[in-house]
């Protein structure tokens, strides 16, 4: 195995050629690894893989690591990895990032009590964290999205072409931030507008000011997943206070992109039958006191 | 007769008083109206929605301090927010052109102060939300006697004895927070919390969590794949603590009233007053 100790950073440069897949096969005969759990993922999405991702790169361990099992999570919080354990499994495939930035940046945590600990839970249960965010979206349809639109339950109203935008029959702003909340089983739902503004066409907005100004004037209600309430908050609520008709439901991260990795979950298994895949929910950690 | 103040004046009498070295700054500029501007009155707050703005000109005040900007844009960008707004994406947008012209339409001048109020050497953001909680007696400060209280990162608190969720419960009805979250344990005991205003990025939860016996931390906005997610792990690892999150306006908002009492210090010719932005959220109640 000593051959094989290359970095992340190496792994990432080679994974185009299917160089390390080629050698982790041989290296271990047999056993699935989940440098082959990857190459399988990127033939399997369809889309050319982008070799400077920074994001679909391995986090802890390895692509020579064998796998016994996997799980795909929004989150990979230690709350995750724990439960990962729990069921016998060792490969978790995340949607968003490990330590806590959006580049998994490590260099200035090594004396951090988190970061040891994490990782030390991690390497003494043998778990490899690899995460899938850029070509999940990517994929066409947007895996995300796909699953996301499928726990909405409003895959009929989506506009054609358009995974992000939907026409759903008219509705108070106050009733569908109630049916939000409950089919993403989430409790931190936050709303800017009237209750009683009749809604119907729908934008899924973005974590970002441009994103979200580019969809607002277009639709009757903004759903946002995460966005900054020092601009997207703001302009939503000047859009609003200057008389606009219009609304926006604001969810956690979390409860906008966890019923994706529930689809990656069954996607994997489509073409991965040697170990099991199971999803784990990174649940909304949030409450409200009252 | 009170004497006649420019708006520049106003900043000028600011930058003098301010205690701290002056600093060239993209947030501490006028983003609307006419620097050379009589004012008529101040108003401090934490953003300049349209609705401040209307309570401004009713209260014939037009001289606008506000924390965050009008137009919604922050020059300097949080990396992990991803692209800056686009300058002609906003000037094209019609929320922009209606909150342009009412602005015109009533001569109102719009200063931001924020990155100089954090240069003073107290945190007048901290102080004001210490207040507003009614914290301020439980302050364990690390000011030494003769010091200032307040200072950046002087911000833990020794309330009586009590459980997360009614710590949440008490601010939550103090501060009257709609769109409040928490994450922890809701039986977690609680005798020291930090407390944190604005923006609460991961570099200051682990220095926070470096001083012995904090329970609770109550924040203003955290990044959901940084600061949030390190808080859910501290409590996966065993560790019995909780996070209070207030929302950004929450937090901010006491602040900006500390500007209002510190510029009447120094500002007679004109009234000054604080008008809150209010919370921009509601909750649902559920279905």
């Amino acid at each position: 195995m000593a051959d094989l100790k290359i970095s992340r950073r190496q792994f990432a440069l080679l994974t185009g050629s299917g160089l390390v897949a080629r050698q982790t096969a041989r290296a271990q005969s047999g056993a699935l690894t989940a440098g082959q759990v990857v190459e399988r993922i990127q033939k399997q999405v369809r889309i050319p893989w982008n070799p400077k991702t920074y994001r679909d790169t391995f986090k802890i361990g390895g692509p020579e690591m064998p796998v016994n099992g996997i799980v795909s999570t929004f989150m990979s919080t230690l709350d995750v990895l724990q439960r990962a354990v729990a069921s016998g499994k060792n490969m978790i495939v995340t949607h968003e990032p490990t330590f806590w930035s959006d580049a998994d940046e490590v260099k200035d945590l090594g004396g951090d009590p988190m970061y040891q600990f994490k990782l030390a839970f991690a390497q003494k249960n043998n778990l490899v964290v690899w995460r899938f965010h850029d070509h999940w979206h990517a994929r066409k349809p947007d895996g995300i999205f796909e699953g996301w639109n499928r726990a909405l339950g409003w895959e009929q109203y989506q506009a054609a072409g358009d995974q992000r935008v939907w026409n759903i029959p008219p509705a108070t702003l106050e009733s569908v931030a109630q049916h939000v909340a409950k089919v993403l089983d989430s409790r931190s739902v936050r709303v800017i507008g009237d209750p009683q503004l009749k809604v119907s066409k729908v934008g899924r907005g973005a974590h970002t000011l441009a994103g979200n100004m580019a969809v607002l004037p277009n639709v009757d209600l903004l759903l946002v997943s995460e966005a900054r309430e020092w601009d997207s908050i703001e302009y939503v609520r000047d859009a609003v206070l200057a008389g606009e008709k219009k609304g926006m439901i604001l969810i956690s991260h979390e409860a906008g992109e966890e019923a994706g990795m529930d689809n990656c979950a069954k996607w994997l298994r489509s073409f991965i039958t040697e170990v099991p895949v199971e999803f784990i929910a990174t649940g909304d950690a949030f409450w409200r006191p009252a | 007769m009170s004497e006649k103040i420019t708006a520049q004046q106003v900043v000028n009498r600011i930058q003098k008083n301010l205690g701290a070295p002056w600093r060239n700054s993209s947030t501490d500029v006028f983003h609307a109206g006419n620097p050379e501007a009589e004012v008529t009155g101040i108003v401090t707050t934490f953003a300049p929605t349209l609705d401040v703005l209307r309570r401004a000109v009713a209260g014939g005040k037009n001289m606008i301090i506000s924390r965050e900007s009008p137009f919604w844009i922050r020059e300097a960008v949080y990396s992990g927010s991803g692209q800056p707004a686009n300058r002609e994406q906003v000037a094209k947008n019609p929320t922009y052109l209606f909150k342009k012209e009412y602005i015109g339409q009533n001569k109102l001048v719009i200063w931001q102060f924020h990155e100089n109020w954090g240069g003073r050497k107290v945190d007048g953001q901290l102080r004001g939300l210490a207040m507003a909680l009614g914290w301020d007696k439980y302050h364990k400060t690390a000011a030494k006697a003769g010091e200032q209280r307040y200072q950046a990162g002087d911000c833990f608190f020794a309330p009586p004895a009590t459980s997360l969720q009614a710590m949440a419960k008490s601010i939550h009805d103090k501060l009257k927070v709609r769109g409040m979250r928490v994450i922890g344990d809701p039986q977690t005991k609680v005798t020291k919390a930090a407390l944190s205003h604005g923006f609460f990025l991961v570099p200051e939860l682990q220095r926070i969590l470096r001083e012995p016996g904090v329970d609770a931390v109550v924040i203003g906005e955290p990044v959901e794949w940084e600061a949030s997610p390190y808080f859910m792990d501290v409590i996966a690892s065993g560790q019995k603590k909780g996070l209070i999150v207030l929302g950004n306006e929450v937090s901010e908002e006491p602040g900006s009233a500390e500007v209002a009492a510190w510029l009447k210090t120094f500002l007679s010719e004109v009234p000054v007053e604080w008008i809150s932005a209010g919370e921009p959220f509601w909750s649902p109640k559920p279905a």
